[in-house]
């Protein structure tokens, strides 16, 4: 799945550790999703999304288009 | 911090050739290590000293390999690889010194004073070793790799990491217990480090060690799993899988070749081991790439 958290998280000027640090998960977390490696539950999604007060789809891509 | 500049950071191996040599002479210094501390044990437990033909060559080709690995391994330390491989290496040495020290002492103890100058010179040797491991891990400061210093930790993380301590205090623990203990009661008769490895422990010491895995183990296990975040789990998912698989494959062959007499019967011990290996590597692998 695509995303754009390297993108948001630049545009805030945020390191992987500060996006953790308020997701609440690890940096490694933070770097697996970004990358690619790790898709997020829809819970973290969720979280994720609301923290850059977008929609998920906003943020997530299922590469399908 | 920019975001940008995290691509190497984030990527700590510069070069997978150096990464491999880093880790295949970690390999081979551990074999070394692991050489040199079954010759010293089975001559420290054999009264009196009686040092097999040959010995001298064979412990003085281990020391070089020892000393080849390590100053390789020094050579590559800006890799994080090779820091952690050497601190591994420097605390599988402290911990042979300081329990081979101290089972000898506690062996030396029955048998009436002055021992030979053999003995009090293989404590000193195991003492300064232990020592010498203390004082590596030190300079290396391994840890510093392991998290940035200004890194900071949300509560679920650090949670998890103290977890991740605790367990490894509980396995050095009763690994450190289980050898003493095993040097003391296997006595003078040993002279192989396998037969050492395996002697009779106490029944209090059991009881402790038991304890310690069936609670400590299983509610720090249990805790770590429902504090790690999604991805450390799938983490751990990915690397219990990994070692299961092994686990059904390996065992059934081992069997089959034991009962057709190919190598010697499955030892349920070597294979918790390799299997609690690979699930190690498999979780660290996928938390890391």
């Amino acid at each position: 799945m695509n995303n754009r958290l390297r993108v948001l998280r630049a545009q805030r000027n945020w390191s992987q550790a500060e996006l953790a640090l308020q997701l609440d998960v690890s940096r490694q977390a933070v770097n697996a999703i970004e990358t690619g490696k790790h898709d997020p539950s829809l819970a973290l999604a969720f979280r994720i999304a609301r923290l850059f007060s977008l929609s998920i789809e906003e943020v997530f891509d299922d590469a399908r288009k | 911090m920019m975001p940008g500049n995290e691509a190497p950071e984030d990527r700590p191996y510069p070069s997978g050739a150096l990464s491999v040599l880093s880790l295949v002479a970690g390999v081979v210094a551990m074999c070394a290590f692991t050489w040199i501390a079954g010759h010293w044990s089975g001559l420290l437990f054999t009264q009196p000293v009686n040092e097999p033909p040959g010995w001298h060559g064979f412990l003085a080709m281990n020391l070089c390999l020892c000393a080849g690995a390590i100053w390789g391994l020094l050579s590559l330390k800006p890799l994080k690889a090779a820091v952690n491989v050497l601190s591994m290496l420097l605390v599988i040495m402290g911990l042979f010194g300081f329990a081979l020290a101290l089972g000898l002492l506690k062996v030396q103890r029955t048998f009436p004073w002055p021992w030979p100058w053999q003995v009090e010179c293989m404590v000193a040797v195991n003492l300064a070793l232990g020592a010498a491991a203390i004082l590596g891990l030190l300079g290396l400061k391994p840890w510093k790799t392991w998290q940035r210093q200004d890194e900071p930790l949300s509560p679920r993380t650090r949670r998890s990491v103290n977890l991740l301590w605790l367990a490894t205090a509980i396995v050095a623990a009763s690994a450190l217990a289980l050898v003493v203990d095993g040097a003391r009661s296997a006595g003078p008769r040993v002279d192989s480090f396998g037969d050492w490895i395996n002697s009779p422990i106490s029944r209090g010491l059991a009881c402790f060690v038991i304890a310690g895995w069936l609670l400590g183990m299983a509610i720090n296990k249990w805790w770590w799993y429902f504090s790690a975040d999604e991805h450390e789990r799938r983490s751990d998912d990915f690397g219990n899988l990994l070692a299961w698989a092994v686990f059904l494959i390996v065992t059934p062959a081992w069997w089959v070749a034991a009962r057709a007499g190919l190598v010697p019967r499955p030892d349920a011990m070597l294979l918790w081991l390799v299997t609690s290996v690979i699930a190690a590597l498999g979780w660290f692998w996928r938390r890391n790439a």
